[in-house]
């Protein structure tokens, strides 16, 4: 590191020209220099993850005024089968399950039980997104599709764009996955974090489509 | 950038496991723990919604409280966010996230709600009263009073007015009698009526046997296939007198309706209220001479029925049906609650919405037209 | 399907004269760039040194050039305006309107975000991290990414100028003009697409530069002791984070709405138009400040620098930048006081925006007491502080008055409202932007600009915006709406026709401001910057050589205080001696990933505009593989031995020492 030693003034009291009235060495966090690497992409993704829970409640608001706008049409009552959210909503948790156990694996610097978990993840994901893909052909082959009124477009876009996400997230898995079959650990390190943060905060957010869009929804 | 790793062991980042400080037991706890956890929330969110544990309209507020303890759960066990010093930036950035979730839901749904402020009730879009997210399943929806006009009762016939029997203010049912008008005179032209429908009677009675034998005598004639003159002059017979029973006819009928247009006449000499409701104006005194030209009601009558007009959505509307009773209250009028039926359900131009209308009792008349009344219809 | 979707010859607006001589000068220009770049031999150097680069400095460099390019265009339109206008009275002008509102809506849409964001975008990466005591932002493959991200939306915005047409309906499209059923033709879809692309890249350059400036700085460096200017560019990418998903989140919706038959906003089944315009400007209140807060660091850097004076209240600026940040949230419905929310609605949310020129107050007056009791010095770069400093505080009250409701339903969307908003963006963010190139100019390219012709654009800049605004104000409350195709009061024309004269000087400013470039550097020998540190300086990109190093700093400085290079200047000759312990650096090799996900980018808009849906989804393939293939990538770092780094350290030392010996009996520098 440098050499440069602290400045001081004339009479040996170190400089303060904001007036902070501090004479210690460095203040706050992060005077250490800058964090690992490891740490910077974590919270970069972190910060990524927080912008998308924000894009979300966009559509969630919107959702929120439009639930009653059904235009003749069917309401939640009429639409929602809660044994089938509530197959998804096992799927997904048990997912977000073994996605940490996957993580656990990760840190014990176990390749097998990494892929293992993982492929486990992705299975699951892929149920969860089979199920709701069989719901949304379904409505819209009885013409109850996103067309219909302004409450179902809220409602497809919504859940739609949380299951783009995880779509999204399971060719990454897959991408991951073959990544590390071939070249093992190393840089897809950091990577595996990333997801895991990703995936977790998936689930989160369909806890909060759960309670509002079918659970409460069903009640109008 | 250079690698400084080591440097700021103290600086964490979200979904880390600490990869010194855990071990692999202490790993797999915490996921099964929150698990665990969450599985019993998520099981927990979809009983109460099967089940009557909870008061109804409180139901909302359960299920947000057990998503917001998942996603606490979640944020814990699965992300690792904990509130030690090493987590500031983590933790900092999750609440400066969760304030703007919160600013802009919360003050979508604040402005979206305030933007039918200025719209009459009932119309406009999405209509957010947190009344409705209750979860029962009455029909909640404001409404407005509708003007509902008196009945004047005006006098249909002349004549001298005999008797009065109704005061103001006085309550009266459907038909009943409030005023009498001399009958005599047009009891006297019914009775003339009655005699020229009798002569025209007779007179039509008499033309049909001339045409009868005139008719017999033509086809005799005819029969024996005499032609010439004589034929002639019994045919244009049979046609005059066909043209006169003809002309009876109408006079005949002529003559009955005279005849009930009289009788109609004498039945209109009694007034009588057409409605339920109450007097508001007397305008006549026993003695008085009344003209079917005059504008002046004889008498005003105020239903004792209030209507209410209201708006819901079509959704809304396969709840209720005609005959359903319908409960609503006035701003204008504090403390009273008033009850009716729904007499009319029609959607309105343009399929969006639906028009409910609501007939109640209002013995005592403090429901004006125009006045905003609350409405709830329970289900079913 | 067709093979070209919705794309035919008829899209070429051949009987329209204007756009055809205009898209096909520009076509005609950009083709002979492009063959003298490739003729003289250039394309390697510029494909390897600045196209692929994910060095911050290029990159701001390149960011800049965008704007400044993306301003002119803007500007273009906005002399079509002025000059229309002032022929349209009880005439036709020579602007049809379905080209009159394609100009206006242009106008907004380029300056916003083609012109004003890459403008501080790049000013911010160019010095962030040199003042931070990095050598690069957080994720440099990903800001390249948002370089080529942003020009890919803004290429898609020229093209509607030849290829179709562009929106009607205004820079913020409402519903339901911006339907399929009242726009039925290409421009609101390149106008969505355009945004949704840079949007993504706007989105990763906050999230690119949250993380820098909250994880990575020099050792040392604690919160207190950032520059100002680090202060406010948090604050603006921290807004950036949490606004621009709501931007993505509407224009989505808007789009399923189009293409899909979504009914989100739609007269039909039950959407709701007011939604939009809610979301919409939850987005773009914070979208304004995202802009000038990222101006008002730079002008703390200006004025303490040039008054020779460290920032006063420095305290008090961190916190009024950070309250600013958050009352910025709570502001958003005073750009639709009329739509109907009601009394109290309008009432909170008035309060708040009056609150919200509360902590931009505490700002100016700390300004204004920097200034006092210093040494200043009156350079270009000044000049424009001081500038922004009268102007922006007028567009700041004329911003309270409208901020009163009932005043609003008078001045709501008349040129009394177009008057602020330019006052508060020109004075606050173009000339943030121009006082931030005249100032680190010298720090990029190693020449300083020609001060003769900075002075004289700044004047005939400042004459200018009055000369325009002023009128513009003054007809706005006589009540003339703005975006008018033509109009026949009477009152308004003397005006109007002032108002052109202004954009003509307008035109003169800007012509000074490209002769500054080519006397700058033609003449760049004698006004060469030889120490890094043209202006005495106070924070750490100054200890740089100009232009500094890919490395930026050859040995990581520590800090120990505030103002930490005024510090270092203090034991200027004795500093200069402390060589550092040279170390091999290793950084980010340049590569492509960028570029080539803008390229697809673009294609994947255009396919998407016209509705060619097998090179959308080939589009999407590529951009996939791309990222696959960045992925996996086996050598992402280049090494610079340690040999190399002294000898570039070594080489700044020695220029510096010569130039101390030849002035240090002058004083101080200036």
């Amino acid at each position: 590191m440098t050499m440069i030693e602290a400045p001081t003034t004339a009479h040996g009291r170190p400089v303060d020209p904001y007036r902070l009235g501090r004479t210690d060495l460095a203040t706050g966090h992060g005077e250490a220099g800058p964090a690992s690497e490891r740490v910077i992409i974590a919270f970069g993704f972190w910060i990524f993850l927080l912008s998308d829970i924000v894009m979300f409640s966009a559509f969630f608001a919107a959702h929120a005024v439009l639930q009653t706008a059904t235009d003749n049409g069917p309401t939640g009552r009429e639409l929602f089968d809660p044994s089938r959210v509530a197959i998804e909503t096992g799927c997904l948790l048990a997912s977000s399950f073994t996605c940490g156990l996957s993580a656990v694996a990760t840190n014990a610097r176990n390749l097998f039980w990494t892929q293992a978990a993982l492929l486990v993840t992705g299975l699951l994901g892929l149920a969860f997104l089979g199920l709701e893909a069989h719901e949304f052909s379904g409505m819209i082959a009885n013409g109850v599709g996103p067309d219909r009124s302004a409450f179902l477009s809220s409602f497809f876009a919504l859940v739609g764009l949380h299951g783009a996400h995880v779509g999204v997230g399971l060719l990454w898995l897959g991408t991951m996955m073959a990544q590390l079959f071939v070249k093992g650990f190393g840089s897809i390190l950091y990577r595996l974090i990333c997801f895991n943060l990703f995936w977790h905060v998936l689930d989160i957010i369909w806890v909060a489509i759960f309670t509002v869009v079918y659970l409460i929804g069903e009640g109008r | 950038m250079s690698e400084v790793d080591g440097r700021n062991a103290k600086d964490v980042a979200p979904g880390f496991m600490d990869a010194p400080g855990r071990s692999l037991r202490e790993g797999l706890l915490t996921y099964a723990t929150g698990f665990v956890l969450a599985a019993a929330l998520t099981v927990g969110s979809f009983v109460l919604v099967r089940t009557n544990l909870i008061w109804g309209p409180g139901i909302v507020m359960a299920l947000v409280a057990l998503a917001i303890a998942q996603i606490g759960v979640h944020l814990v066990f699965f992300l690792h966010l904990t509130t030690a010093p090493d987590n500031t930036n983590n933790a900092l950035a999750l609440a400066f996230g969760v304030l703007i979730v919160t600013l802009v839901v919360g003050g979508s749904l604040w402005i979206m709600a305030h933007l039918n402020h200025n719209v009459m009730p009932g119309h406009g879009l999405a209509q957010i009263d947190l009344e409705t997210l209750a979860a029962d399943s009455a029909v909640r929806t404001k409404g407005v009073v509708a003007p509902v006009a008196p009945e004047p009762l005006e006098a249909q016939v002349s004549g001298v007015i005999t008797s009065v029997q109704c005061e103001e203010g006085m309550h009266v049912e459907a038909g009943q009698v409030c005023a009498e008008i001399d009958a005599q005179p047009h009891q006297a032209e019914v009775d003339k009526k009655a005699d020229e429908l009798r002569a025209t009677e007779a007179r039509l009675e008499r033309d049909q046997r001339k045409l009868g034998s005139a008719r017999a005598a033509l086809e005799r004639k005819e029969a024996t296939g005499a032609r010439g003159k004589g034929v002639d002059r019994l045919r244009r017979s049979v046609e005059r007198l066909q043209a006169q029973v003809d002309g009876d006819e109408s006079d005949v009928q002529r003559a009955q309706s005279a005849l009930a247009a009289a009788k109609t006449q004498v039945g209109a000499t009694r007034i009588v209220s057409p409605i339920e409701g109450t007097i508001r104006a007397r305008n006549v005194e026993p003695g008085h001479k009344v003209s079917e030209k005059a504008k002046t009601p004889l008498f005003v009558v105020a239903p004792d029925s209030a209507h209410v007009d209201a708006t819901i959505s079509a959704a809304q509307s396969g709840r209720i049906s005609v005959g359903d009773t319908a409960v609503f209250t006035v701003d204008a009028v504090p403390g009273q609650a008033f009850s009716g039926t729904v007499t009319k359900i029609e959607p309105a131009q343009g399929g969006a919405e639906t028009i409910v209308g609501i007939a109640a009792p209002d013995p005592n008349h403090v429901l004006r037209p125009g006045m905003m009344a609350t409405v709830r219809i329970p289900a079913r | 399907m067709k093979f070209l979707g919705n794309l035919s010859w008829d899209a070429i607006p051949w009987n329209s004269p204007l756009p055809l001589i205009a898209g096909g000068g520009v076509i005609a220009i950009c083709i002979a760039i492009a063959a003298w770049i490739v003729l003289a031999g250039h394309l390697p150097y510029l494909w390897k040194e600045w196209i692929t680069s994910v060095d911050h400095k290029r990159i701001g460099v390149m960011y800049i050039l965008l704007g400044l390019v993306m301003t002119l265009r803007g500007f273009a339109d906005a002399i079509l305006m002025r000059t229309h206008q002032a022929y349209a009275y009880r005439a036709d002008g020579y602007l049809p309107p379905e080209h009159f509102d394609q100009i206006f809506t242009s106008h907004g849409t380029i300056m916003i975000f083609f012109g004003a964001m890459p403008l501080m975008i790049g000013l911010m990466n160019f010095v962030i991290p040199l003042q931070l005591g990095v050598r690069d932002v957080a994720f440099p493959t990903w800001n390249s990414t948002s370089l080529w991200l942003t020009a890919a939306g803004a290429l898609l915005v020229n093209i509607s100028l030849v290829v179709g047409v562009f929106s009607r309906a205004g820079w913020l499209p409402y519903p339901p003009l911006s339907e399929l059923e009242f726009s039925p033709d290409v421009g609101v879809d390149y106008y969505l697409w355009a945004l949704l692309i840079s949007g993504v890249g706007t989105l990763v350059t906050g999230i690119n530069f949250v993380t820098t400036i909250l994880k990575m700085r020099a050792p040392g460096m604690g919160y207190l002791r950032m520059s100002m200017y680090c202060w406010t560019a948090l604050a603006s990418n921290l807004l950036i984070v949490a606004a621009f998903p709501i931007l993505t989140a509407t224009l989505v919706m808007l789009t399923l709405d189009r293409y899909l038959g979504f009914h989100f906003f739609t007269a039909a089944g039950g959407g709701n138009m007011m939604m939009f315009i809610n979301l919409i400007w939850a987005w773009g209140h914070p979208e304004v400040y995202i802009l000038v807060l990222p101006a008002f660091g730079i002008f703390s850097e200006i004025i303490s620098t040039f008054s020779n004076k460290p920032l006063f209240g420095y305290r008090s600026m961190v916190i009024a930048t950070l309250g600013i940040c958050i009352i910025s949230f709570l502001v958003w419905l005073h750009h639709f006081f009329t739509m109907g929310a009601g009394g109290t609605v309008n009432a909170a949310f008035g309060i708040a925006t009056s609150v919200i020129a509360v902590v931009t107050g505490v700002k100016v007056f700390n300004w204004l007491f920097t200034m006092y009791g210093g040494r200043i010095h009156y350079k270009t770069p000044m000049l424009w502080a001081l500038g922004f400093l009268v102007t922006f505080v007028i567009g700041g009250m004329t911003g309270v008055l409208l901020a009163v409701p009932p005043a609003d339903f008078l001045l709501h969307n008349s040129l009394f409202l177009v008057a602020h908003f330019h006052n508060t963006i020109i004075g606050g963010v173009v000339f943030g932007a121009f006082a931030g190139i005249a100032y680190w100019f010298p720090k990029a390219f190693g020449f300083r600009l020609h001060e003769g012709w900075g002075v004289a654009a700044f004047w005939f800049t400042i004459a200018a915006f009055y000369a325009v605004f002023i009128p513009l104000y003054m007809v706005g409350l006589l009540g003339m709406p703005r975006r008018m195709q033509h109009y026949d009061m009477e009152m308004w024309r003397p005006f109007i026709l002032a108002a052109m004269v202004g954009i003509f000087l307008f035109g003169v400013a800007l012509i000074c401001q490209v002769i500054q470039l080519v006397v700058s550097i033609r003449q760049r020998e004698r006004l060469r910057d030889e120490t890094g540190d043209p202006w005495s300086g106070r924070s750490l990109e100054w200890a740089t050589p100009s232009p500094p190093p890919i490395f930026n700093f050859a040995v990581q400085p520590t800090v120990y205080g505030e103002e930490p290079y005024w510090e270092l200047k203090r034991r200027a000759i004795a500093s200069q001696q402390n060589e550092g312990r040279y170390e091999a650096i290793k950084l980010p090799r340049n590569n492509a990933t960028g570029f080539v996900t803008g390229f697809f980018a673009s294609v994947i808009g255009f396919a998407m505009v016209w509705k060619i849906w097998w090179l959308a989804i080939l589009g999407l393939v590529a951009a996939y593989a791309v990222f696959v293939w960045y992925a996996w990538r086996d050598i992402p770092e280049e090494k610079i031995s340690a040999e190399e780094v002294a000898r570039i350290d070594r080489a700044h030392r020695k220029s510096r020492a010569e130039w101390l010996a030849r002035h240090s009996e002058k004083g101080n520098m200036a």
